[in-house]
């Protein structure tokens, strides 16, 4: 009957408006900031607590996919976005981000902060960590293979290292595509020929970090003995080590510095936010010493704050990047697709 | 609900088609149109066909299709065969384990095989095609396997005796009456096949499905407009294929309606344990991997995800992510199965296949555009739901329904109708008749819906990996977290709650009923 | 002549031995009928001479020709089952034309291509009454119809021996009659060796020229 039916409907938009109006907090007296980022940020415990003492703001996170995945959201959203503020946000994405409008223009001025990070950030976000990504080598593997490591891209091309680098794809993976813009960088005008030679030599490309890690990685039981992978693989390898490694052992892995490529990681105030102080206040305590210490172990990524000291393990087993490969936001955005096209075409 | 003349019945009997369709629209189809006409402008909505590598996406994707469900639906049918043999020692616990594949997270289970090979992959469409197929059995098995068992082998062996061959047989009387349940499974298999992403992104080699071309047009090249093109376009092509397929829908049940005594043939068990066997290698690899590491056996995941041991990075509290997870699976049941229910009974008194189909829908959507188009559509009042806790379960049981109703179905309708005739002849109304005649004789099937829903929720990953998530990891989510790091202790702990989700999954599955209840035309 | 034989014929079921060691020949052309009480074997000495089952011991002989080891599609013995077995997916005149259609051997096959076989079903469901139902959907028969129709099925093939069992077990007295009048000319004029089982006297002495007592 259509009485029914509409009946029905009523009641379910009713009770859709219900659920949907109890999820709505934000009263004035307790101010909670959501922080929108990417799955695996996963902070220490507590340590939002000395800013909550001090502000009496409350810290909630919320997680919005990958990267990528979560940028998509926020060129969606912008203006009605799902936090206060975002993390996450690095340089290959930033310019999609700011085309969209996404944030609310805000440099934090906090003491330490690198200036050639700052310098990236194109005066609307504040750059929190960096990290780098680099060809990883296995050194057992390479020891009883009778290879010395490479060192540089052209190494990898050449005949001594045949077959023996697994890549996690440039279409799939923002790993991969970061190891793309590090080719890029270090060779404007001939990474083309790089690729070429890449291929000729057997390299391996596969879908995402995962299985280039943990499945056709050497060191995890696979054939391969130099994967691209993070600057923070090597001290994880350490770090995480079961059995746990005797002080002083050797590391197990390690990079080749002169692949390294600069993945630099900002935050932002989101615009539309109903707190646009408090969250710049939040964007503070982000790259204030307390949390930047607590980054490298906890999320391994180094902090943006050079005045944050780092624990041991990081400055023994941490080869310092001094210089690595860089590309500016805006160049990456110019011209990615196009690259992308490219290498898809000379690999695929 | 008796199909009665009743126009007043007939009018009530609608509404119970009400829940699922809204679930459908809302959830699914005006989120994805949602997106659409937000992003889509001329320029996207021509220019991205002539993108490179679009062109070549919709014919792998067609063609892996195809492939993938033929090769699904031709290995399961030995398994399905196998698996309608109910009293088979055993049953319940092979049916879990062939189907566990199917629920969990692709990228997990498509790992740990990988691991096992020696050597690396050929990848590229034929491991594709074979992995969805290890994936996809179950659906084959599970919706063919319980038709199977209404064929009472006198029939086969009625057409031997007037001088079929075994094959003829098969071909001329056990397949036209397996046909709905193949259809059916060709459907399911067929949609999972076509949005499948990660297999496809693990095992595709350079080579792409369009899911895969719709997330990196989104995520990776910032092209959202683009994306939605395509993900529309899918959706569209989804619809027709289901609205095209198979115009006349008629079931054919055998004349008796008894679950037929189906004698244990040695060979069932046989073929039952090979297949257990098959499916079980990649799940103890995912079990190995989580106490064996780079040659060594080590429990230190474990002791990891049970103790408080606090080390930074690798910080899991399994007892409150597991909670969570189990939360869900009961929210997204207990929401699927009464709408499963309801559609059910409509369908059995309708006699209408076509909000079936509907609902078959999401299984054949992007999931990456139902994320993002969910996010642009739920974001403000009344409607500003896309960041609530609820939203994941819902999401589930979106997904969840068209297996519940295939469940369900079935059985409601071989109800015969002179018992919903009786009952009313007694003084029941109608819809005594169907809290006492109904609802009892689908009791089994309703708690293997509510099985399956429960594992389909545990496992599910894809759509709602899009969804903003406030401290609610389920356990899939925390299986990715921990194997997007280095290290031993990463990887181990990463397996470790991989094999907590098999188990509760496995845990799921068995709950579901060995057998319906038989009951006698009489 | 013996039609069809069986030589010491042991069956098992569920490892209980039913019947143990039978020799009966039934005369070519003429019915035999089986006659025992409920639960003594019967249908399951059915399906071992038809071949569906196998038996413990001894050998099956049809017009003189050892069959124990045949196939049962190669046997040419048919059987119409107590509850029919008809298929629910196909038509009163495709059921009956499945015999011919799905031959064992592709000459014949080949031979029955066409019109032969719309004039051979035609032909038989005129022999049991029901010429104008062949487009009917097997669902809506009555219980008379489809023993009918059953019958029709295992007939149309020729079948060097035709078994039935319990044909007319369950109907109305007057429906029983009438088959049963029908039934034995219709064995009559095709000439077919016939095997029936029944547990009724009367329908014995009136269908067969010869009883075999079981149990």
């Amino acid at each position: 009957m259509k009485t029914g039916t509409s009946a029905l409907a009523l009641a379910t938009i009713a009770l859709a408006t219900t659920v949907a109006c109890s999820s709505d907090d934000a009263t004035k007296k307790d101010v909670t900031l959501t922080i929108v980022a990417y799955e695996s940020f996963t902070p220490p415990e507590g340590i939002f607590d000395a800013f909550t003492n001090e502000t009496g703001i409350s810290v909630r996170i919320v997680a919005a996919g990958d990267a990528g995945e979560m940028i998509a959201k926020a060129t969606l959203t912008a203006g009605n976005p799902e936090g206060d503020v975002m993390w996450g946000v690095d340089n290959t994405l930033l310019s999609r981000a700011l085309d969209a409008d996404v944030f609310d223009p805000y440099v934090s001025g906090v003491d330490g902060l690198d200036p050639d990070l700052v310098a990236t950030a194109a005066d609307v976000v504040t750059p929190v960590d960096y990290g780098d990504v680099c060809v990883n080598y296995d050194v057992e593997r390479l020891e009883q293979l009778g290879i010395d490591p490479p060192t540089s891209f052209d190494d990898l091309a050449s005949p001594e290292y045949r077959g023996l680098l697994v890549t996690p794809s440039a279409l799939t993976s923002s790993t991969g595509l970061a190891f793309l813009l590090g080719t890029i960088a270090d060779d404007p005008d001939g990474w083309q020929q790089t690729w070429r030679d890449l291929r000729d030599n057997d390299v391996l490309v596969v879908g995402g970090w995962y299985e280039a890690y943990y499945t056709e990685f050497s060191r995890y039981g696979g054939e391969r003995p130099l994967v691209v992978s993070y600057a923070s693989s090597p001290p994880a390898e350490i770090l995480f080590a079961d059995p746990p490694l005797p002080d002083g052992s050797p590391a197990p892995t390690a990079v080749v510095a002169s692949t390294c490529f600069r993945q630099i990681e900002y935050a932002g105030v989101l615009r539309g936010s109903k707190h646009v102080e408090e969250a710049r206040a939040l964007i503070d305590y982000l790259v204030s010493p307390i949390f930047q210490e607590s980054m490298p172990e906890s999320l391994f990524v180094f902090p943006a704050n050079e005045r944050a000291t780092l624990s041991d393990t990081f400055t023994t087993y941490v080869q310092p990047v001094t210089d690595p490969l860089v590309m500016e936001p805006a160049t990456i955005a110019a011209s990615r697709d196009a690259w992308l096209e490219e290498w898809d075409a000379i690999v695929g | 609900m008796p199909s009665s003349a009743d126009p007043a019945t007939a009018g009530r009997v609608r509404l119970f088609a009400v829940p699922g369709l809204v679930m459908v629209l809302a959830l699914v189809i005006v989120p994805v149109f949602a997106l659409a006409s937000r992003t889509i402008d001329s320029a996207s909505l021509f220019g991205v066909w002539s993108r490179p590598g679009i062109v070549d996406a919709i014919r792998f994707t067609v063609a892996e299709t195809i492939l993938s469900t033929l090769v699904t639906v031709v290995l399961g049918l030995a398994p399905a065969w196998a698996l309608s043999h109910h009293s088979m020692p055993g049953h319940r616990f092979a049916l879990a384990v062939t189907t566990v594949p199917f629920m969990l997270p692709t990228v997990v289970v498509g790992a740990a095989f990988l691991g096992l090979l020696p050597g690396s992959v050929e990848r590229g469409l034929v491991a594709v095609v074979v992995a969805h197929a290890y994936f996809n059995v179950a659906v084959v098995i599970r919706t063919v396997a319980p038709v199977w068992a209404t064929i009472d082998p006198m029939l086969v062996a009625a057409a031997r005796n007037l001088g079929a061959s075994r094959s003829r047989a098969f071909v001329s009387v056990t397949l036209p009456l397996l046909k709905p349940a193949l259809l059916s499974a060709v459907a399911i298999v067929g949609f999972m096949c076509a949005t499948s992403y990660g297999v496809v992104r693990m095992l595709g080699g350079g080579d792409a499905t369009l899911e895969v071309e719709v997330y990196r047009r989104a995520v990776l090249f910032g092209d959202i407009a683009g994306a939605s093109t395509l993900a529309v376009a899918q959706l569209v092509v989804a619809a027709i294929c289901l609205f095209v397929w198979v115009g006349k829908d008629r079931v054919v049940f055998t004349e008796s309606g008894h679950r037929s005594r189906r004698r244990d043939h040695p060979a069932a068990r046989v073929v039952a344990v090979i297949a257990t066997l098959i499916t079980a290698v990649p799940i103890v690899a995912l079990v190995l991997s989580s106490i064996r590491s780079r040659g060594h056996w080590t429990l230190a995941g474990w002791r990891l995800l049970t103790s408080d041991s606090d080390v930074p990075g690798l910080r899991v509290d399994l007892p409150d992510v597991l909670f969570r997870s189990l939360s869900f699976a009961a929210i997204a049941a207990a929401i699927a199965v009464p709408i499963g229910i309801a559609t059910s009974t409509f369908a059995a008194a309708a006699r209408r296949t076509i909000l079936d189909r509907v609902l078959l829908l999401p299984l054949g959507a992007s999931a990456v555009a139902v994320g993002l188009g969910i996010v642009i559509t739920y974001d403000s009042a009344p409607f500003d739901f896309r960041s609530s806790w609820w939203l994941p379960p819902v999401v589930h049981a979106v997904v969840a329904l068209p297996f519940v109703i295939r469940v369900i179905q079935p059985v409601q309708s071989r109800i015969p109708e002179h018992l919903r005739s009786a009952a009313a002849t007694l003084g029941a109304s109608p819809l005594r008749v169907w809290a006492t005649v109904d609802v009892p004789l689908i009791s089994g099937a309703i708690r293997t819906a509510v099985g399956l829903s429960l594992a389909i929720s545990l496992g599910e990953f894809g759509a709602t990996s899009f969804l903003t998530r406030n401290d609610s990891d389920t356990l899939p989510i925390t299986v990715e977290q921990l194997l997007g790091r280095s290290g031993d202790l990463a990887r181990l702990a990463g397996h470790g709650v991989a094999v907590v989700l098999l188990l509760v999954t496995l845990v799921a599955l068995a709950f579901t009923t060995r057998s319906r209840r038989s009951w006698s035309a009489s | 002549m013996i039609g069809l034989e069986l030589d010491a014929v042991s069956v098992a079921h569920d490892e209980r031995t039913l019947i143990h060691h039978l020799s009966f020949g039934v005369e070519r052309g003429s019915t035999t009928a089986l006659l025992g009480p409920s639960g003594v074997g019967k249908s399951s000495l059915l399906r071992v001479i038809a071949g569906i089952d196998r038996p413990t011991s001894g050998r099956i002989l049809l017009d003189g020709a050892d069959v124990t080891d045949a196939p049962v599609h190669r046997r040419r013995i048919g059987l119409v089952f107590q509850d029919n077995q008809l298929f629910p997916h196909l038509s009163v005149a495709d059921n009956v034309a499945y015999g011919l259609r799905n031959a064992a051997t592709r000459e014949a096959r080949r031979s029955w291509r066409g019109a032969r076989t719309r004039e051979r079903v035609h032909e038989l469901l005129s022999i049991v009454g029901l010429a104008d139902r062949g487009d009917d959907p097997v669902g809506i028969l009555s219980g008379g119809e489809a023993k009918r129709v059953a019958l029709a099925r295992g007939l149309a093939p020729t079948p060097g021996a035709l078994l039935l069992d319990e044909p007319l077990t369950g109907l109305d007295r007057a429906l029983h009659d009438r088959l049963m009048e029908d039934l034995a000319s219709i064995l009559r004029t095709t000439g077919t060796t016939a095997l029936i089982v029944t547990h009724d006297e009367s329908e014995a002495r009136f269908l067969a020229s010869a009883t075999v007592r079981l149990g």
